[in-house]
């Protein structure tokens, strides 16, 4: 009973917290005074110690003077000076010498593309802070603001970690205006929706929320948008951070939201009614909701021709199995089974068994976690000494093991081919979940031989089925069972037969193609 | 409380799967030597009108369980005593369905490892799964029972590959008449395993569309005992009529005879895989049925929290009702399946009915 009453002091405590936000640059909403000596040095003292907050004071005509502020390193120097600096330096040409002017006056002789204008200090905080540039003047209780931001970038580039052969090999930056864009290269309509929100109290990320009106659903929209806003932390620095934040069931091994690097991805998934968020500074968007199957589809099958898309597809759900189930279907059968296999395999797999001192459940362990160390110090190390992994991999564990008789080499095969078939995955996520799932159908078999592993299966499959992602059903359109949908999952039909999008987000608006496409 | 919903493709892949469960794997009519696949299809037809009584009593009271039908029928005083009865049924049915399993499991791949610790883990899985909900378990059926059906006709057209193959083994047919058969055959085919689907009222307040109610239940009968008969006539082909009356898991003595060119052999994994699938339909079911019988007989809000408790109780009754397998098969067949599911699947529903129709007459 203690306990108990520990443990409600405990969450009556987390209740009464209230989320204050950590340090952040609250205030400042006051409007600009017109007096350009305080609302200077008032900015400036906000800046003190900011030493690449820059300024510039100069007067226009005999009774004006305006001050420049920016940060150096966030705006374009050069495009400052053509359509900003001179026009000002040169103002006395075009403007009265002995009137006061008012702001649009100023704003009239700038011929920069974006100039907007704002009243309060907040505003002129945020602007200089996001890249923009602000001019005041005095007598103004108005600020001009102009958008000429420039700062390094890397290009566009190949994605890296979603290669294809065939189809576009463009990938999303960091820079979130350049990923907007490539989605609306491809979606040249009014219907394609951007929604700006900013996150992170300290970091204000800008985050993209992008859907088709009319297709994707609203209630996922809306959802989405809840989601999002109810997301209180000092810094987002990758969309990774969201993703735990929105998923429905974060303890799951499974992901439940897509992270792409690829915009035709993105197109793809929003054409189906999926909602896709965007984040600056990460090259990876957020598609949702999202299903296992999906999961499972690289773009590329849509690229390719339908039959051997076919084809692929079933090999990657036959090495999804492998992946899954190879090294417990090989304890199992060493361990309790033995009859299962045919007479002359079962001979050769216990002859190479014989000097092997372990267990196999040992045995499989020890190698299991070898490779995933093997993986795991390939992908960190430098990519110069990276062969020297391989390498040593190779032959300390490959050869030298199965020589000293440390492993049987059967296990070896069992090791590597799973290795290979956990690679083949086009998500990421996916590939951990299965990594992880590896181990635990191990100890089943290890315990309870095939009953065990069937067990596992079964585990894993009402977790599956009780799983969502924004209210859409993971194992959709399998369980529940939805015939038309079928066409895009293990097989993949010719495009002119994918005649409705799924139903379980796209039911506002199912039509995708005229069937008589191919009636000639 | 009914407020998830499944639909009736989502019920009938389940409650076919149900009527499979352990019956295929055990074989039925082991009287009846040859002409037990008579045996199987005399039991359909007559379950036929058994599964109109069931659905005419759901359709009398839409939106009911049988438990919140019975008061309304029979009145309170007599309904508790018997709604206790049907639960109980149901908890030990439950029990009767993992114990096959364990046995199952034991005598054939896992013979060092205790039987408790099959069933148990059996139970961890099935109380995960029903603790998700009758949508959950209403998916795992759509995924569950297209891999069923799938390893069941393979394992057909492996059966069509053995030697031994003769289709000649079901003559002669009705070389005594008809009556032997139909002596057996009734009540004991009714019962078991088509009659057990009573259970299905308490599952069809949650289709989602109430005017299939007739047509899944009649469609699921149907369907379930081809199926059945199918099997039957290829396992006695197979088998020949006395191992197959002798045998206690035919279709596994079936599979183990095959051998494609001495290669292709030992599909016993399918055949666990098939005991296992259909078992957790079976126990499923079952257990599902008793915990919402209960959580509505408590008035409790919810039946996941009964669930556990059923968890516990199943396996150590599984354990406890018969010192061993023969046991617990004699006793089936010669006294539960007989005496006590006659009178709880046969006799007390036509009753139910007629006094519901009797009610919805004068009212």
């Amino acid at each position: 009973m203690k306990l108990f009453r520990q443990i409600k002091r405990l969450t009556a405590k987390t209740k009464a917290f209230m989320w204050e936000g950590s340090v952040q640059d609250q205030g400042n909403s006051e409007g600009l005074t017109g007096s350009l000596e305080n609302d200077f040095h008032r900015i400036k003292q906000l800046f003190e110690g900011a030493a690449d907050f820059s300024y510039r004071e100069m007067k226009i005509n005999q009774m004006n003077s305006v001050v420049i502020l920016y940060l150096n390193g966030l705006v374009s120097i050069e495009r400052l000076e053509i359509h900003v600096f001179h026009p000002l330096v040169t103002a006395n040409e075009k403007l009265p010498q002995h009137v006061d002017i008012n702001i649009d006056d100023l704003k009239g002789i700038l011929s920069s593309a974006q100039v907007s204008q704002g009243a309060t200090f907040r505003e002129v905080i945020d602007q200089i802070l996001a890249g923009g540039t602000v001019v005041l003047m005095n007598g103004s209780k108005q600020a001009l603001f102009i958008s000429e931001q420039s700062w390094e970038q890397r290009s566009v580039d190949e994605p890296v970690s979603e290669a294809v052969v065939l189809g576009p090999r463009e990938g999303f930056t960091e820079n979130i205006r350049t990923n907007g864009s490539m989605i609306r290269r491809r979606l040249k309509t009014t219907k394609l929706k951007f929604e700006y929100m900013k996150l992170g109290s300290i970091s204000q990320t800008e985050v993209m929320i992008t859907y088709l009106e009319d297709i994707a659903e609203t209630s996922i929209v809306e959802e989405v948008r809840s989601r999002l806003k109810r997301i209180e932390i000092d810094a987002i620095e990758d969309s990774g951070y969201i993703v735990e934040f929105i998923e429905d069931q974060p303890f799951s091994l499974f992901p439940q939201v897509l992270q792409t690097e690829r915009p035709d991805r993105v197109v793809g998934n929003l054409l189906e009614g999926k909602v896709g968020i965007l984040v600056a500074n990460s090259p990876f968007a957020l598609i949702v909701p999202v299903t296992f199957f999906e999961m499972m589809n690289s773009p590329e099958d849509y690229y390719g021709r339908f039959i051997m898309t076919s084809f692929i597809r079933f090999i990657r759900y036959l090495f999804l199995a492998v992946a899954l189930l190879f090294p417990a279907i090989y304890i199992a059968v060493t361990t309790f089974h033995h009859e299962l296999l045919p007479t002359n395999l079962i001979f050769s797999v216990a002859a190479s068994r014989e000097k092997v001192p372990f267990p196999a459940v040992i045995e499989a362990l020890l190698m299991e976690i070898t490779f995933e160390a093997l993986r795991e110090a390939g992908l960190r190390l430098p990519r110069p000494i990276g062969s020297t992994v391989s390498i040593v991999g190779a032959l300390v564990v490959g050869q030298a093991a199965v020589e000293a008789g440390i492993v049987s080499a059967p296990l070896v095969i069992v090791v590597a081919t799973t290795g290979i078939a956990s690679f083949m995955f086009p998500s990421y996520a996916l590939t951990g979940a299965i990594r992880l799932l590896r181990f635990f159908l191990i100890f089943l078999a290890a315990t309870l031989g095939f009953y065990g592993i069937l067990l596992g299966i079964f585990f894993i499959l009402v977790h599956l089925v009780q799983l969502r992602s924004f209210g859409v059903p993971y194992m959709s359109p399998v369980a529940p069972f939805h015939f038309n949908n079928l066409k895009d999952i293990f097989i993949r039909v010719p495009w002119w037969m994918i005649s409705e999008r799924p139903n379980e987000t796209g039911k506002r608006n199912l039509k995708r193609l005229n069937p008589r496409n191919r009636k000639y | 409380m009914y407020t998830e919903k499944i639909s009736g493709l989502q019920l009938f892949y389940l409650m076919t799967g149900y009527v499979l469960g352990t019956a295929m794997i055990l074989g039925l009519g082991l009287d009846a030597k040859q002409d037990a696949w008579i045996f199987i299809l005399v039991g359909m037809t007559s379950s036929l009108f058994l599964m109109a009584v069931y659905t005419q009593l759901a359709v009398y009271y839409p939106g009911d369980s049988l438990v919140e039908i019975l008061p309304k029928v029979i009145g309170k005083f007599l309904a508790y005593p018997v709604i206790l009865l049907y639960i109980s049924h149901f908890t030990y049915s439950a029990a009767r369905a993992s114990r096959e399993l364990g046995d199952l499991i034991v005598t054939t791949i896992l013979s060092e490892t205790p039987i408790f610790v099959v069933i148990a883990s059996f139970m961890v899985l099935m109380i995960y799964c029903l603790r998700g909900g009758v949508e959950t378990f209403a998916r795992m059926a759509e995924i569950v029972f297209p891999i069923y059906i799938f390893s069941l006709i393979l394992i057909w057209i492996l059966l069509l590959s053995v030697d031994q193959f003769s289709i000649k083994n079901l003559t002669p047919i009705m070389g005594m008449g008809i009556m032997p058969v139909l002596k057996t055959a009734i009540p004991n085919a009714i019962n078991f395993p088509f009659g057990e689907t009573l259970a299905i009222m308490m599952l069809f307040p949650y289709l989602s569309n109430k005017k299939n109610t007739r047509r899944i239940g009649l469609s699921m009968i149907l369907i379930g005992g081809i199926l059945l008969t199918i099997n039957s006539i290829m396992m006695i082909s197979v088998l020949g009529p006395e191992f197959y009356s002798r045998d206690i898991f035919s279709l596994l003595a079936a599979t183990q005879m095959v051998s494609v060119a001495d290669f292709l052999e030992r599909f016993d994994a399918l055949v666990i895989l098939m005991m296992v699938a259909g078992v957790f339909f079976k126990v499923g079911v079952f257990t599902f049925a008793a915990a919402v019988g209960i959580s509505q007989l408590l008035r409790l809000k919810q039946y996941r929290s009964v669930l556990l408790g059923l968890g516990t109780i199943i396996p150590a009754l599984s354990l406890v009702s018969a010192s061993s397998y023969v046991e617990h098969i004699e006793f089936g067949f010669k006294f539960y399946v007989p005496y006590v599911l006659t009178i709880l699947q046969i006799i007390l529903p036509i009753l139910f009915l007629c006094i519901a129709f009797i009610r919805k007459k004068l009212s």
